[in-house]
C-alpha cells in the first residue's frame, strides 16, 4: 500500500500533479493507493476512467460520533458528558471537538472547519499547526 | 557475487515513514474498519477533508492494522519540482521494495526512453520494477512532450 499525504501542498504545480497522476494510472494492480488532501483532487489525478477502482472518504466519514468524541474527551481527562454538545456544535469535526472550538462565542453552531478548514473558528492557527506536526511526525 | 550497490539519495526520513499517531489518541474501530474495507475493495482511496478532520491520523492508525506493507510519503511544497518528487516517490517505495531504488531516478538521469505501457497491462504479469518505472517516468515524459 502506498500512502501519499498532504497532497494539497502540490497545489499550483501542474508538473507535480502529472507525476502523481501517473502513479495513479500506472500503479501495479496489486498496489493500493491512499491519497490524502485537504483539497479536492482534480481529474488529472482521479480520472473518471477509474470508475469502481476509486473510493472516497470525506469529512462525514472522519467526523467523530458522539461515542467517539466521548472516548476522545475522556482521553484528554475531560468529561465524556460534553460529547453530545460538542458533536452537535461542530458536526463532529475532530479538532473542533478536541480543542473546544464549539465553546467560542464566535463559533457558529453546527459548523466544523468549513470549506477551507480554518476560517470559521477561534482555534489559533499556531495551535493547529503544532497539533498537525505532532500528528504527522 | 553480490549485487551492485545503489547509492541512496539523501532524503528527509520523516517524510517517508508512517507518522506516529498522537499519544493517547482514541482508537476508532469504525474508521479502521471503513478504511480496511475500502482498501480491500478499491485500488485507489481518496481521503479529502478539511484541515483538522483527522485524515492523516486515521490512515496512519488504520495502516498499522492492514495486512499489507505500507509505504508512505508526506509531500511538501518543495516536492512541486517533479525531479524531487520522483526521488521521494522512489525512495518511499524502496522502504518496502528495495529493488526499485534507482530505477526511475536512474532512468531520468540517463535519458532512457519510456517503456511500452503494456508492461503493466493485465495480460502480462507486472513487476514492481517495470510498474514503478512506467508510472513515474510516464508522468515526466508526458510533461516534456507537451513542452513544459
Amino acid at each position: 500500500m502506498f500512502v501519499l499525504d498532504d497532497l494539497e501542498r502540490l497545489h499550483g504545480s501542474p508538473p507535480a500533479w502529472e507525476v502523481i497522476g501517473s502513479v495513479v494510472r500506472y500503479g501495479p494492480p496489486s498496489m493500493r493507493l491512499i491519497l490524502i488532501s485537504r483539497r479536492a483532487l482534480g481529474a488529472s489525478v482521479l480520472s473518471p476512467a477509474l470508475g469502481a477502482e476509486l473510493a472516497r472518504v470525506g469529512d462525514a466519514d472522519l467526523a467523530f460520533t458522539v461515542e467517539e468524541a466521548g472516548i476522545a474527551l475522556q482521553g484528554l481527562g475531560r468529561s465524556g458528558a460534553e460529547a453530545p454538545a460538542a458533536v452537535e456544535a461542530t458536526g463532529g469535526w475532530v479538532i473542533g471537538v478536541l480543542f473546544d472550538a464549539w465553546r467560542s462565542a464566535d463559533h457558529v453552531a453546527g459548523t466544523g472547519g468549513g470549506a477551507d478548514g480554518l476560517g470559521a473558528i477561534w482555534v489559533p492557527r499556531s495551535l493547529i499547526s503544532s497539533t498537525r506536526m505532532t500528528a504527522s511526525f | 557475487m553480490s549485487a551492485p550497490s545503489v547509492e541512496r539519495p539523501r532524503v528527509i526520513r520523516r517524510k517517508i515513514i508512517v507518522p506516529d499517531t498522537p499519544v493517547g489518541a482514541a482508537p476508532r474501530e469504525r474508521l479502521d474498519g471503513l478504511l480496511w474495507q475500502l482498501v480491500d475493495a478499491h485500488r485507489v482511496v481518496a481521503v479529502t477533508a478539511t484541515a483538522g478532520a483527522g485524515k492523516s491520523v486515521a490512515v496512519a492508525h488504520a495502516s498499522r492494522r492492514f495486512n499489507r506493507p505500507v509505504a508512505w510519503l508526506s509531500v511538501d511544497a518543495t516536492d512541486a519540482a517533479p525531479g524531487r518528487l520522483v526521488t521521494y516517490l522512489e525512495e518511499a517505495l524502496a522502504q518496502q521494495l528495495p529493488s526499485v531504488r534507482g530505477i526511475a531516478t536512474g532512468a531520468l538521469a540517463a535519458g532512457v526512453p519510456m517503456p511500452r505501457r503494456r508492461a503493466c497491462s493485465s495480460t502480462r504479469p507486472p513487476t514492481p520494477r517495470s510498474c514503478l518505472f512506467l508510472m513515474i517516468w510516464s508522468g515526466c515524459t508526458d510533461r516534456r512532450r507537451r513542452g513544459r
